[in-house]
């Protein structure tokens, strides 16, 4: 074999690797593209799931639209508007609950105070409207002292070792719950004057219970 | 000389153990509530922010979420206000803040925080306060009724401060810990 043949066939070679090389990255360029397009239709989807969740006017059950939340989420997309409409979807999720939970306890024939404040703490979450909840706040503190009444919130508990958020009162306390829209306390002990109202209420976060 | 030296280690090691006995130390699961406390005020913060802003909010309520809001932030803490149609960034101290942001020129007004965590954990300070940053996103749309609207999100940062106090409460003294929120920072505005 002469230098020549040798030389024409290296260029072969070389053009044979070039087109392999090309269409190796052409593919990886359409895998890409692929992705992106069904990265894209998944976000459509997800919104287009969660949207029908939140523009929901009654016809789901919440078992249905934990069913769709569980959907949308499987689509995996990581798209900034899809994860604030999972956390709307859980909001709405979580106070459904809240109201069907307090619609589903059994009363019993003589609630304890500490039931009635549990079930004022649900109601005032699940209210329609702020005149709704200001009402039942009204309603709710004839139950206390007086509206200055101190609440201590229990954020972590070990033995007789507890740590406390800041101090509030009960006034503003039914007021957080109202513009919260979330009961994240738990009762956990109180204290009655002589007349039988409370004058002191400790609540536990829930995640310490 | 000698002895000058020896009293001097000595009031250094005091001046060192009254500082450590001066420092709570606690547990990874106290911290972990102190942590999830900060967050918890931030995601406070986030729904005060919606009802102040929200046109259909009563003004009566609107002032009272103010000042609830308002308690949330450490003294002279300021607020970074930008726009995707400038380049600067705005401060204000957190009452102008609220107070403009009850104003805003809109007929409706959406504003979502998303995305709450800690970029930088609470970290005890030498002076006994933990301090960390949480990072949040915001979605604000404002739309008039004649058609104008305007929407962005922001990156922010929010500086946390929490130091244990104490406070009487019929008669007893109770120790807490009290969350303040600092200044919050604009760090990424986009369409």
């Amino acid at each position: 074999m002469n230098s020549t043949t040798m030389n024409k066939h290296n260029w072969l070679i070389f053009c044979l690797i070039l087109i392999i090389v090309g269409a190796g990255c052409k593919n990886q360029q359409k895998i890409a593209e692929e992705a992106a397009n069904v990265k894209a239709e998944n976000t459509v989807q997800a919104k287009s799931i969660l949207n029908s969740i939140l523009n929901d006017d009654g016809q789901l059950t919440t078992a249905e639209k934990e069913k769709k939340l569980r959907e949308a989420r499987a689509l995996n997309s990581d798209d900034p508007e899809v994860q604030y409409l999972i956390s709307q979807v859980e909001k709405m999720l979580d106070r459904e609950r809240e109201a069907q939970r307090v619609a589903q306890e059994p009363r019993s024939p003589d609630p304890t105070l500490e039931d009635t404040l549990s079930d004022l703490f649900g109601k005032i979450v699940a209210a329609e409207n702020t005149t709704a909840a200001n009402n039942m706040i009204e309603e709710g503190l004839t139950m206390f002292s007086s509206p200055q009444v101190p609440v201590l919130i229990i954020i972590s508990k070990s033995g007789t070792m507890k740590d406390y958020d800041e101090p509030t009162t009960i006034l503003r306390y039914l007021n957080y719950l109202k513009d919260q829209q979330t009961s994240p306390n738990l009762v956990h002990d109180l204290v009655k004057d002589g007349d039988g109202k409370i004058n002191e209420l400790e609540l536990i976060k829930k995640s310490n219970r | 000389m000698h002895i000058m030296r020896k009293y001097i280690f000595t009031i250094m090691a005091l001046c060192c153990l009254s500082v450590l006995q001066g420092q709570d130390v606690i547990s990874p699961e106290r911290k972990q509530a102190i942590d999830s406390l900060a967050l918890e005020k931030v995601r406070d913060l986030s729904r005060y922010i919606s009802i102040i802003g929200n046109k259909d909010t009563p003004f009566s309520e609107a002032n009272r979420v103010i000042d609830r809001a308002e308690e949330l932030f450490a003294d002279a803490s300021e607020i970074g206000v930008s726009s995707i149609n400038r380049s600067d960034i705005n401060y204000y101290v957190v009452k102008e803040y609220f107070k403009r942001l009850m104003a805003l020129n809109y007929d409706r007004v959406t504003i979502k925080w998303f995305n709450i965590q800690y970029i930088s954990d609470l970290e005890l300070q030498p002076d006994g306060r933990y301090v960390g940053v949480i990072t949040i996103y915001q979605r604000f749309e404002g739309i008039t009724d004649d058609g104008l609207r305007y929407m962005d999100t922001t990156k922010k940062d929010i500086t946390i401060y929490v130091e244990r106090k104490q406070t009487q409460i019929g008669g007893r003294l109770i120790g807490f810990w009290d969350v303040m929120l600092g200044d919050i920072r604009v760090t990424e505005t986009s369409t």
